[in-house]
C-alpha cells in the first residue's frame, strides 16, 4: 500500500482533462454496472472505484465512505429478500412468505452495484469541480451556467445577512421567549432580510446592465483548454465505453438468479467485456500526470461549508500566511 | 469636440417637483481626470448616471448629454456598454458571479467576444492589476478593497474610453482606498483614460485631478482647475483637502499665494510659514533669551505651547468630564479577552482589555480584519470569549443572557443600518420601537417623543419616506434614533461613518457628543481616523489581537507618523502640530499672534496640563515664562 500512498502524493485529480472527456467517461463507467449484475463486472467496478477513491482521498475518507454505505447495503439485501419470493433454495419462512437464498443474493448484488456507483460518484465530485460541472450544465442551456454562478455567489451573502439581522435584533434585546414570540421575531427578521436582499438585487441588476447584459449574441467563457491528454482520454473513452456497454448488455443473460443462481461459463465475449471494462476504469489512474499534490478545486457547495469556517475574507488571507506549507487555499 | 458634453441639463425624478439637476453645463476632454465633490444628495450620482445609457433613471430631462456628439440615449447599446464603464459604490453588490475569472469575463461575454480574444483581454487586465493569482478564487472570499479592484478590472477588460466611478471607496478602509486611488492614477497616467470620479475622501485626489466640479443642491457651485477652485476654499469647507483648508484658515494673515492641494504641498506651505517668521526674527538671533528655532524640530514635543482661550476651555471641560468619569465606576470593563472563531485556527483577540466610563466616547481604530467587529460582538454579548473577564454594568458576563439590553442597557448599531429597518416609513420605524400606548395621553406622549427625536436628528421632513430611500447619512441617523428610543446607557457603534459624506459625519459627531454629555457611554469602532480625532475622548488601536492602552486623541495621533490624520501628517515636525484642521489653524494663528505681540518667540517649555491656566495668563500679560 505504501507505493500507492506514494503515488497518491504525486497523482493529481486529473485537473487538466477537459470536462467533456470526463463526462463521457463517467457516463459509461456508471452505466455499465447498472445493466448487468454479473459478479465479475460488479466486483471489478467496485475494486477499481475503491482504488481511485483511495488515490484521490485518504484512507480515512475511504473507510468512512465504505462503512457508511454498509447499513444501506444490508437493508437492500433484506428488502429484496423480504419482497421477492422467487427462487428455489428456501432458507426459512416468515409470515407464510418464503425467504430464499436467491433473493438475498440478488439483493446483495444490487447493493454491490449501487455501492460501486456510489464510489464512482465520490470520485466524480472530486474530479469534476464546480466550474466544470456548471459548464457541462450550461452546454444545454447557455444562461443556466451564469444563473448557477450567480446563485452560488448569492447564497453565502444571504446567509451572512440573516446572521447580521439576527445579531442586530438580539443586540437590541428583541428576542422571542415564547413559541409565538419566536415565530414573530423570525418572520420580522425574514422580512427584513428579504427587503434588504431585493434592494441589493436592484444594484446587482444595474451592474449587469452597465456591462451590457441586455445585449444579444452572448458568448460563454471557460478556462478549459483542449490538450492532447484530454483528446486521448476522450477517444479512448469513446472506443472503450460503447464496447463495454454493448458487452454488458449482452452479458445480461450470463447471469440468472431465479429460479436458481447460475452463471454461464466464461466465454470469449465475457472475457472481452471484462477486459474492456477494466481498461476503461483504469483510464483515470493511467492518465494522471505526475505532479505534487497541489491545491484542490472546491466541490459544488464548498462555498457554503467554507462560510462556516471562515468568517472574514482577510482571515482567509491570514490563514494562507500562517500555513505556508499547505500552499494555495482549499 | 470634447469627449463628453453636457448642455443645460435639467433632470427631475418622477413624482418630485424639485429637479435633481439644474442647468448643468459641463464638458470633458479626452484624458481628463475630473473630480466631482459635494454633499450627498447634491446630484452627483444622478449626473454620473446620465452618462451611462443603461443606467439613466426615469424622469423628465431637458438639455442634452452627448458622447462624441451622439446623445447618450441614442448610442448603440453595444457602444454604450463597452465604451463607457461604470463602477458603483458598494463592492459586494455589484459583483455578479462567484468566481474571479467569471467576473472578469462577464462584460466580455456580454459583448460577444470569441474565447481567444477573451483569454487575451483577461490575461492582460489581470496582469496589469497584479491579480493573476486570484483567478480561481471565489468572489465572496475577497476583502472589500480586493472586490473593488476586481470590479475595476472587470470594467477595464472591456477597454472603455470613459470610466465613471461613483464613490468607489466609500465602503473601504483607508488602506484599500489608497490602493484603489493609486491604480486609478496609474490608469489615468499610462492609458490616458478619461476618468470621472465622485468622491468625498479627496485628500490625495485634488492634486491628481485636472478638473474639479463642486456641486450643491443639483447645481454646479464651481468648476475648473483645482488650483483655481482652491482659492475659494474656506476653513470650514468640507469638500476641500485639509491642506487647502488650513491655508484658507490663515490666508488673511498674509501667506503665500498658491493654495496647497495635497499633504506634501501642505507641508511645504507650513515650512514657508516657519521660515517667514524666522526671516523676520533674524535680527533677534543673538539674544540669549531667544531660543534658536531648529530647522526641523523633533516630533517628540509636548503639546503646543500656546492655547487660544476657547481651546483651553474645551480642554478643561474634557478634563472635568474625564475626572468625573474616573470617579464613577466604569460602565464596561474587559480584561484579557481571548477569542477565536470555532473552526478557525487564528486567534482574533489575544488579551484585549478596555474600560469605559459614562459620558465617554471611546474609539477603537485598527486595520481591516483586525477583529474590531468581533470585539464589538463580544462586548455586546453575542459571542463569548474563550478566556478573560468581562463586566458590563457592574455585572460579570458569563452567558449571552447576562447583558442588560435595550432600556438602560446596551445597544449595538450594526455596520449596515439597513439591518434594523422593518417598517415602511421613518415615523413607523420609530413608533415600533416604543411599546403600544395604553391610553390616549400615553399615545400623545409617545408622539411628542417621536417628533422631538425626528427634529433633533434632522429627519422631520423625511418622516413619510421609506427607509430605503434615505441617503447613507440619513439612514445612519434613523438607525441611531431607533436605538436611542430604547433609552440605552451604552451605545456600541460599528463603523458609524462608513459611506458618509463629511457633512453627515459632522452631524453624527455632534449628535454623539450631545448624547455623551447626557451621560451615555459610547464605544465606536472605526477606521476613520479624522472622525476619531475630532470626536473621541479616548482612542485605542486594535492590533495583533490586543488593544493599546487608551489615550487622548491628541497624544495618540501625534505620536504616530503613519497611522494618523492628514493634518497631523502634514504638521508633523512643525511647531503647529495638530490632529485636526481647526487645531493646526489655531496653533498657527496663536503662534503668529504671540510673535506679533511680543516681537520674538515665546519659549517652548513642555506644558503640563495643570499649569495651563497659569501659562496662558502669563502669555496674555506678555511675560516670558
Amino acid at each position: 500500500m505504501s507505493t500507492l500512498e506514494n503515488s497518491a502524493k504525486t497523482i493529481t485529480s486529473n485537473r487538466d482533462i477537459h470536462p467533456l472527456s470526463l463526462f463521457f467517461f463517467y457516463l459509461f463507467v456508471i452505466l455499465c454496472p447498472m445493466f448487468s449484475l454479473h459478479p465479475l463486472l460488479l466486483s471489478l467496478s467496485f475494486v477499481m472505484g475503491t482504488i481511485y477513491v483511495r488515490v484521490l482521498f485518504d484512507r480515512r475518507t475511504l473507510m468512512k465512505s465504505l462503512l457508511s454505505f454498509l447499513p444501506f447495503a444490508l437493508l437492500l439485501v433484506l428488502i429484496n429478500g423480504l419482497t421477492s419470493h422467487y427462487g428455489e433454495s428456501i432458507l426459512f419462512f416468515i409470515n407464510g412468505n418464503r425467504i430464499t437464498l436467491e433473493a438475498l443474493l440478488r439483493g446483495f448484488f444490487m447493493a454491490l452495484a449501487l455501492w460501486a456507483v456510489l464510489l464512482w460518484c465520490l470520485t466524480f465530485q472530486k474530479v469534476l469541480s464546480r466550474d466544470k460541472l456548471i459548464w457541462l450544465f450550461s452546454a444545454w442551456a447557455p444562461r443556466l451556467g451564469l444563473t448557477i454562478s450567480m446563485v452560488l455567489h448569492y447564497l453565502p451573502n444571504l446567509r451572512s445577512r440573516f446572521q447580521e439581522v439576527h445579531d442586530a435584533e438580539l443586540a437590541m434585546g428583541h428576542e422571542g421567549h415564547s413559541r409565538m414570540q419566536k415565530i414573530r421575531q423570525s418572520s420580522i427578521e425574514f422580512s427584513t432580510v428579504l427587503s434588504w436582499s431585493l434592494e441589493i438585487a436592484i444594484e446587482t441588476g444595474d451592474s449587469m446592465d452597465a456591462r451590457g447584459y441586455a445585449l444579444h449574441h452572448k458568448t460563454s467563457y471557460n478556462r478549459f483548454h483542449w490538450n492532447s491528454r484530454s483528446l486521448c482520454f476522450l477517444i479512448l473513452t469513446l472506443i472503450l465505453g460503447p464496447l463495454s456497454l454493448a458487452g454488458t448488455i449482452r452479458l445480461r443473460s450470463a447471469i440468472r438468479f431465479y429460479p436458481t443462481f447460475a452463471l454461464s461459463k466464461a466465454g470469449p465475449g465475457m472475457v472481452f467485456t471484462v477486459l474492456v471494462y477494466f481498461c476503461l476504469t483504469a483510464l483515470p489512474l493511467l492518465s494522471s500526470s505526475r505532479q505534487e499534490k497541489g491545491p484542490v478545486e472546491p466541490g459544488l457547495l464548498s462555498n457554503l461549508t467554507q462560510a462556516e469556517s471562515q468568517s472574514t475574507p482577510s482571515q482567509l488571507s491570514d490563514q494562507i500566511r500562517r500555513k505556508p506549507q499547505k500552499g494555495g487555499h482549499q | 469636440m470634447s469627449l463628453l458634453e453636457i448642455k443645460n441639463l435639467t433632470f427631475t425624478y418622477p413624482d418630485r417637483d424639485q429637479p435633481a439637476l439644474r442647468n448643468i453645463d459641463l464638458s470633458f476632454d479626452t484624458g481628463e481626470f475630473v473630480l466631482l465633490t459635494g454633499p450627498s444628495g447634491c446630484g452627483k450620482t444622478t449626473l454620473l448616471r446620465q452618462m451611462k445609457k443603461a443606467l439613466i433613471p426615469y424622469g423628465r430631462s431637458e438639455g442634452s448629454v452627448t458622447f462624441h456628439g451622439v446623445p447618450i440615449s441614442r448610442l448603440r447599446d453595444r457602444e454604450a456598454a463597452g465604451q463607457i464603464g461604470y463602477v458603483f459604490q458598494d463592492p459586494e453588490n455589484q459583483l455578479v458571479t462567484d468566481r474571479v475569472w467569471h467576473e472578469l469575463a462577464f462584460g466580455l461575454e456580454n459583448l460577444g467576444f470569441p474565447k481567444d480574444a477573451m483569454d487575451r483581454r483577461i490575461a492582460e487586465v489581470s496582469n496589469y492589476f497584479g491579480i493573476a493569482s486570484w483567478m480561481e478564487r471565489e468572489t465572496s472570499d475577497l476583502s472589500g478593497g480586493e472586490k473593488q479592484i476586481l470590479n475595476l478590472a472587470s470594467v477595464l477588460a472591456m477597454e472603455p474610453k470613459v470610466l465613471l466611478l461613483d464613490e468607489p471607496t466609500s465602503q473601504l478602509d483607508p488602506i484599500a482606498s489608497a490602493r484603489l486611488y493609486d491604480m486609478l492614477h496609474h490608469i489615468h497616467a499610462e492609458l490616458g483614460l478619461t476618468i470621472l470620479l465622485s468622491e468625498h475622501r479627496i485628500e490625495s485626489l485634488y492634486a491628481m485631478a485636472d478638473q474639479v466640479v463642486r456641486m450643491e443642491d443639483g447645481r454646479i457651485l464651481a468648476q475648473g482647475r483645482p488650483e483655481e477652485l482652491a482659492r475659494s476654499c474656506r476653513e470650514d469647507s468640507l469638500d476641500f483637502p485639509s491642506a487647502t483648508r488650513i491655508w484658507a484658515g490663515i490666508k488673511n494673515t498674509g501667506s503665500s499665494t498658491m493654495p496647497p492641494l495635497s499633504t506634501r504641498q501642505g507641508r511645504a506651505f507650513l515650512r514657508t510659514l516657519t521660515s517667514e517668521e524666522r526671516q523676520t526674527a533674524g535680527s533677534d538671533n543673538n539674544d540669549p533669551n531667544v531660543p534658536n528655532v531648529p530647522d526641523v524640530p523633533s516630533r517628540a514635543m509636548g503639546p503646543a505651547e500656546s492655547f487660544p482661550a476657547e481651546r483651553k476651555q474645551a480642554v478643561e471641560k474634557q478634563h472635568l468630564t474625564s475626572n468625573r468619569a474616573k470617579q464613577d465606576r466604569p460602565v464596561l470593563q474587559a480584561r484579557g479577552l481571548y477569542f477565536s472563531y470555532p473552526k478557525s485556527p487564528i486567534e482574533l483577540l489575544r488579551g484585549s482589555s478596555l474600560s469605559l466610563s459614562s459620558g465617554q466616547i471611546y474609539a477603537i481604530v485598527g486595520g481591516n480584519g483586525s477583529g474590531k467587529t468581533t470585539l464589538l460582538r463580544l462586548l455586546s454579548g453575542l459571542l463569548l470569549p474563550s478566556q478573560g473577564k468581562y463586566f458590563c454594568f457592574d455585572k460579570r458576563i458569563r452567558s449571552i443572557r447576562d447583558i442588560k439590553r435595550g432600556s438602560k442597557g446596551l445597544v449595538l448599531l450594526p455596520q449596515d443600518p439597513k439591518a434594523l429597518f422593518h417598517g415602511i416609513t421613518v415615523e413607523e420605524e420609530f413608533r415600533e420601537m416604543l411599546p403600544v400606548p395604553g391610553s390616549e395621553e400615553e399615545a400623545d406622549r409617545y408622539q411628542k417623543k417621536i417628533y422631538a427625536l425626528l427634529s433633533s436628528l434632522g429627519l422631520f421632513e423625511l418622516s413619510e419616506v421609506h427607509p430605503y430611500d434615505l441617503s447613507g447619512g440619513e439612514a445612519e441617523r434613523l438607525a441611531l434614533g431607533k436605538l436611542l428610543l430604547l433609552d440605552p446607557r451604552l451605545l456600541l457603534l460599528d463603523e458609524p461613518t462608513k459611506g458618509l459624506d463629511p457633512w453627515n459625519k459632522e452631524m453624527l459627531g455632534r449628535l454623539l457628543r450631545d448624547q455623551a454629555s447626557k451621560g451615555k457611554s459610547i464605544l465606536l469602532v472605526t477606521h476613520d481616523l479624522s472622525f476619531a480625532a475630532q470626536y473621541a475622548d479616548c482612542v485605542s488601536l486594535l492590533f495583533d489581537g490586543r488593544l493599546t492602552p487608551s489615550e487622548k486623541p491628541r497624544d495618540f495621533f501625534l505620536r504616530n507618523p503613519f497611522y494618523t490624520t492628514a493634518p497631523a501628517r502634514m504638521s508633523a515636525g512643525s511647531p503647529f502640530q495638530g490632529i485636526t484642521v481647526e487645531e493646526v489653524v489655531e496653533n498657527i494663528k496663536a503662534r503668529q499672534k504671540g510673535w506679533n505681540e511680543k516681537g520674538h518667540w515665546t519659549s517652548r517649555d513642555d506644558v503640563d496640563d495643570e499649569n495651563l491656566m497659569a501659562r496662558q495668563n502669563l502669555l496674555r500679560k506678555g511675560g516670558n515664562p
